[in-house]
């Protein structure tokens, strides 16, 4: 992994000056030098502000009021135990989750087996497939706005063709339907993305394992269950984890087209956060966003136990 | 450029951001570096008399003030007065923009053109952000006598922001459903609520089973427009969410109840309104609905909707009350704490006031001037027939406005973010409407223990 | 046995290719009717059935939005996807680089805050961000939408991927001739990196070209980009509902969704290709 000192042929000469050069190895400092460029960055313009976000989430700084005084964790234990949007918000959060990464991951890994099977139009499908993800939130919102229209939309004008099916629906509108609404429109945004890392997993497993499989007499649906998938398991693990932090972190789509709507049900974290900053409210929207970061460590943590578990049984 | 209040503050975020990543020690550098840099901001030009002129408007309403704008600079170009405006619409997306310059406390617009501005508003003039006006508007002459009753909005005695097009809600008839109904509207018109439910009964249309299919009176099931209308009810019957005093409720009682009943008995009890009706103005636009109150912008995508034969008539009377919706696009200075700009930017505010007839009837909005309202291109313009019943609200004393409060948009009946949460738990079937008016008092009394709504005075 | 195995092959394959065609052709129909209402006339965009083809096309919602600046917003845009990619390439390549080939001191602990960071929601360094740059002095420039998106951690990672399974030996017989580290990463390392590099190209242009709320908030008439401008044409919510309609709207989304869709489809062998080699499998 690394390049030791007998492939680079020097001996480590120890710098006759300054006791630093002591402490950081000569190989270290080559190392920073190439990450030099990348942390002057990172730190001023990722880091920093984050840093003053945390900061901020302990005081009650409110953009225009004079005398922002230090609070503690005031913020946070009136997020946590008095603030019944907030809590709202938590809970539409990880419902759409709990839609989004089992139906992102399923599909996505379906496509992906239909598309590696190299059947007739899998490249047209392949392209196609992922194309929605290079769309942008505003895009992808003001047309699926517009196909979960409650009347004049294609998904309400094909399904009332079905007898039974009122020609009114309210996608948008409706407290039990606005979540999944919102859902479908990611799956139909982000199942490309997991669909890609499939694929490339898929196309690293050697195809003499699936033969031999094969050879040994296992079905289609064995040599999937037994080898194919136990070899995805990398890819599975970095699917589910990265779309987990994207689905916790969404609010285009509540920012563009609900607005947090009906009675709240269309609230997510973050949407909660920018209403909070809307209202000025910098140091409780800090905190929000500082719960949100535990929350999805959390999760992340819960997700790496689980995974582990299976593969030791 | 840079205010003086709250220097603590800024030096707080300051050192939070120092300390967090040194970021400050780039700072002399690449301000110098930026000093070179020909896209590098607007530092530089602010220094020339450029005044930045924010709107917020959608279309063709922005294009509109543009060309306003444009107008000015050639009368300033003509005088040599060497000020120049410089416009730019943003839309959506001010709060956003609003929030940040407050929190950098540089580069704030001179002039700000907006939408009704009723959600940030008071957080900008109680943040001490948004002046008073009548210092500097008395100085250069403003003609304050021109102004329509109803038009001026005081807080402590003082315009922080002059509305530049009126606004009132008004009721929608498509003609068509009439007609069919053998309704008329000059015999019989839909003026009381007893008149306007035989109307909405009249031209709904109904399955076999009775659900509605074409609504005879146009209601949502969630968000603004049932908090608008549950407002309209509650008006009439005398109540509001808030006193005018700003401290005290008065929509947890019988009136509060008594126009949710209302509302669900749409729905429920008279079936002339779909609960799952979500895109409003569409389904009146393409005449799937018969009755539909709304604010006077959508008279000019009405005229322009193909197919759509319509009148308009005030907002029916109930139980011996009227009420409407008032409100105003709101055009403000901001405190840019140099005086020579803050009059330039009042120049320009008299310069508009005076064209507003000339600017209402290209929007098709309302002028909120006695003078514009008498042009003939004004009286002459295409909408003007419709517009009727907004001047009525106003001439006849039934507008009634939103309240103001400095956290925002919370308590307004359209889209205010407390109000309606809370009520869409009633049309949403998950409160009773008792329980949902209980926990809005609750919710609105935290708030205001925290900080009062701003009083005014309308003139 | 073997034809019962044949029949089973071609059943499954059957399934197989009946579900992802379907799928597929689902996933085509949104794009396919945005640009398909782009084009139709405005009374025939509200239809109570399905109309999938208008009875005249017309380009009126495109004349309509290009009395817009558009062509300024598409520049603004286009300049600050391109070089926010190219300093993204630049800074993102040797770091990636250095955490396959090198060990160092603080390095897992650098890699797992480089981690974390993916985990943090923008909006909360949104307000301290603008305090930055507007106390640097680049309020309303395209810089400022520039330099917060160049430290891409995603972007490392692919990197760091892409050299972890790509061999060494050239690059230990470069060092062997004596060639130094950074000779070493430009000479040998990086013009293999060739799928890397197409992919950072991708997905940092499209990311770039659809930023939205850091543009939005940055910017100013001059410098505003497209994904910020078509959202004036924005029919839904808000107080102008029922001013606007839905061709205009559609015709910018088409406008916003071509350069995206037209990068992706001119790179998409090579892209696949890029995800498939540089193997980003965590």
């Amino acid at each position: 992994m690394t390049i030791t000192k007998e492939a680079l042929g020097t001996e480590v000469v120890p710098p006759s000056h300054g006791w630093n050069f002591t402490f950081f190895s000569r190989n270290d400092l080559i190392a920073y030098s190439f990450l030099l460029p990348f942390a002057i960055f990172f730190g001023i313009f990722t880091l920093g502000p984050f840093i003053t976000g945390v900061g901020l989430s302990f005081t009650d700084h409110h953009i225009l009021r004079p005398g922002t005084e230090f609070v503690g964790f005031e913020n946070y234990v009136e997020l946590v135990t008095d603030d019944p949007v907030f809590h709202r918000s938590v809970i539409n959060t990880l419902y759409y989750t709990a839609i989004l990464v089992p139906a992102t991951v399923i599909i996505g890994l379906l496509l992906a087996l239909y598309i590696n099977s190299k059947l007739f139009g899998h490249t047209f499908s392949r392209i196609i497939l992922f194309a929605p993800y290079v769309l942008s939130v505003s895009v992808t919102s003001l047309v699926w706005a517009w196909i979960l229209d409650s009347q004049y939309g294609l998904l309400t004008l094909y399904l009332s063709k079905i007898p039974g099916v009122p020609s009114n629906i309210p996608w948008l509108s409706n407290i039990h339907l606005v979540m999944p609404s919102i859902a479908l429109l990611s799956i139909w945004w982000q199942t490309g993305f997991s669909m890609i890392l499939f694929l490339a997993g898929l196309q690293d497993i050697p195809n003499e394992l699936i033969e031999a499989s094969k050879i040994d007499g296992a079905g289609t649906f064995q040599t999937f269950w037994f080898v194919t998938l136990p070899l995805l398991r990398p890819v599975l693990t970095l699917t589910i984890t990265l779309t987990l932090i994207v689905s916790m972190k969404v609010f285009g789509p509540m920012y563009i087209i609900t607005q947090g709507g009906p009675a709240a049900r269309s609230y997510s974290v973050v949407y909660y956060l920018f209403m909070q900053f809307r209202r000025l409210e910098l140091g409780y929207a800090s905190s929000v966003g500082i719960l949100l970061l535990l929350m999805i460590l959390l999760i992340t943590l819960i997700r790496m136990i689980l995974l582990r578990d299976q593969t030791t049984s | 450029m840079s205010n003086k209040k709250n220097y603590s503050r800024r030096d707080f975020l300051k050192l939070s951001a120092a300390a967090g990543a040194g970021a400050l020690a780039a700072v002399p550098a690449s301000r110098a570096w930026a000093g070179s840099n020909p896209i590098a901001g607007l530092r530089r030009k602010l220094q020339t008399q450029e005044l930045i002129v924010w709107a917020d408007r959608g279309e063709p309403q922005a294009s509109i003030l543009n060309t306003f704008v444009d107008m000015y600079n050639e009368k300033l170009a003509a005088d040599g007065s060497g000020v120049t405006l410089k416009f730019e619409n943003i839309h959506p997306g001010i709060e956003e923009r609003l929030a940040a310059v407050a929190a950098a406390r540089d580069g704030y617009p001179d002039i700000v053109l907006a939408n009704s501005g009723e959600s940030y508003l008071p957080q900008y003039i109680t943040g001490g952000l948004i002046p008073a006006l009548n210092p500097v508007l008395d100085e250069i002459g403003f003609a304050w006598d021109d102004l329509l009753p109803g038009m001026q909005r005081k807080i402590d005695g003082q315009n922080h922001w002059m509305i530049y097009s009126a606004s009132a809600f008004l009721q929608f008839i498509n003609l068509d459903h009439a007609a069919a109904a053998g309704l008329d509207i000059e015999s019989n018109p839909p003026d009381s609520t007893e008149s306007m439910l035989e109307w909405a009964d009249a031209m709904t249309e109904r399955d076999a089973n009775g659900n509605v299919t074409r609504s005879g009176f146009l209601l949502t099931g969630s968000g603004g427009h049932p908090g608008a209308v549950w407002g309209n009810r509650l008006q009439s019957l005398g109540g509001s969410v808030l006193t005018d005093d700003g401290a005290g409720t008065n929509f947890n009682n019988d009136m509060g109840l008594e126009a949710i009943d209302w509302l669900m008995n749409c729905f429920d009890e008279w079936n002339i309104s779909d609960i799952n009706m979500t895109d409003r103005y569409n389904q009146w636009l393409t005449g799937n609905a018969s009755i539909f109150w709304s604010g006077n912008w959508v008279i000019a995508s009405s005229l322009q909707q193909e197919g759509l034969n319509f009148a308009t008539w005030k907002m029916p009377s109930w139980q011996g009350g009227r009420a409407s919706r008032a409100t105003g696009e709101a055009m403000f200075m901001m405190d840019t704490g140099d005086q020579d700009r803050m009059m330039a930017s009042g120049e320009f505010l008299k310069w508009f006031t005076e064209h507003l007839g000339e600017y209402n009837a290209e929007a098709g909005d309302i002028c909120p001037t006695k003078s514009g309202s008498e042009l003939d291109v004004y009286v002459n313009r295409p909408s003007a027939p419709f517009a009727e019943p907004v001047h009525q609200a106003y001439d006849e004393g039934f507008a009634y406005y939103t309240n103001f409060h400095p956290d925002g948009n919370v308590f307004n009946y359209y889209f205010g973010e407390v109000v309606t949460r809370n009520l869409d738990n009633v049309w949403q079937g998950l409160q009773e409407p008792q329980e949902a008016l209980d926990r809005m008092q609750e919710e609105v009394q935290e708030i205001l223990d925290d900080r009062p709504a701003l009083a005014y005075t309308i003139e | 046995m073997s034809n019962i195995k044949t029949r089973r092959t071609v059943a499954f394959n059957s399934f197989m290719w009946l579900l992802g065609m379907g799928l597929t052709l689902l996933w085509l129909v949104p794009i396919a009717w945005m640009i398909v209402s782009s084009l139709k006339p405005e009374g025939e965009i509200l239809t109570l059935t399905p109309e999938w083809i208008p009875s005249r096309v017309t380009i009126e919602h495109y004349i309509k939005i290009f009395e817009f600046p558009v062509v300024l917003w598409f520049r603004n845009s286009f300049i600050v996807a391109t070089v926010t990619t190219i300093l993204r390439l630049a800074v993102a390549a040797p770091a990636g680089y250095v955490f396959a080939r090198y060990n160092f001191k603080g390095k897992n602990w650098l890699f797992v805050l480089f981690l974390a960071t993916m985990m943090i929601p923008f909006e909360i360094s949104l307000v301290p961000l603008y305090l930055l740059i507007s106390n640097m002095g680049l309020a309303n420039s395209l810089t400022a939408m520039i330099l917060p998106g160049v430290a891409n951690v995603v972007a490392l990672f692919i990197f760091r991927q892409f050299f972890l399974n790509l061999p060494k030996e050239l690059e230990d017989a470069a060092a062997i001739d004596g060639c130094s580290p950074w000779k070493t990463f430009f000479r040998i390392a990086l013009p293999l990196a060739k799928p890397a590099i197409l992919v950072v190209i991708i997905l940092s242009f499209v990311e770039n070209w659809n930023a939205f709320l850091w543009p939005l908030v940055i910017g100013n008439a001059e410098t505003k980009t497209l994904a910020v401008g078509v959202t004036r044409f924005n029919p839904t919510g808000g107080d102008t509902a029922g001013t606007q309609f839905f061709g205009p709207a559609m015709a910018a989304a088409t406008l916003m969704a071509i350069p995206s869709l037209l990068i992706y489809f001119l790179l998409q062998r090579y892209f696949v290709e890029g995800v498939t080699t540089s193997g980003m499998k965590g």
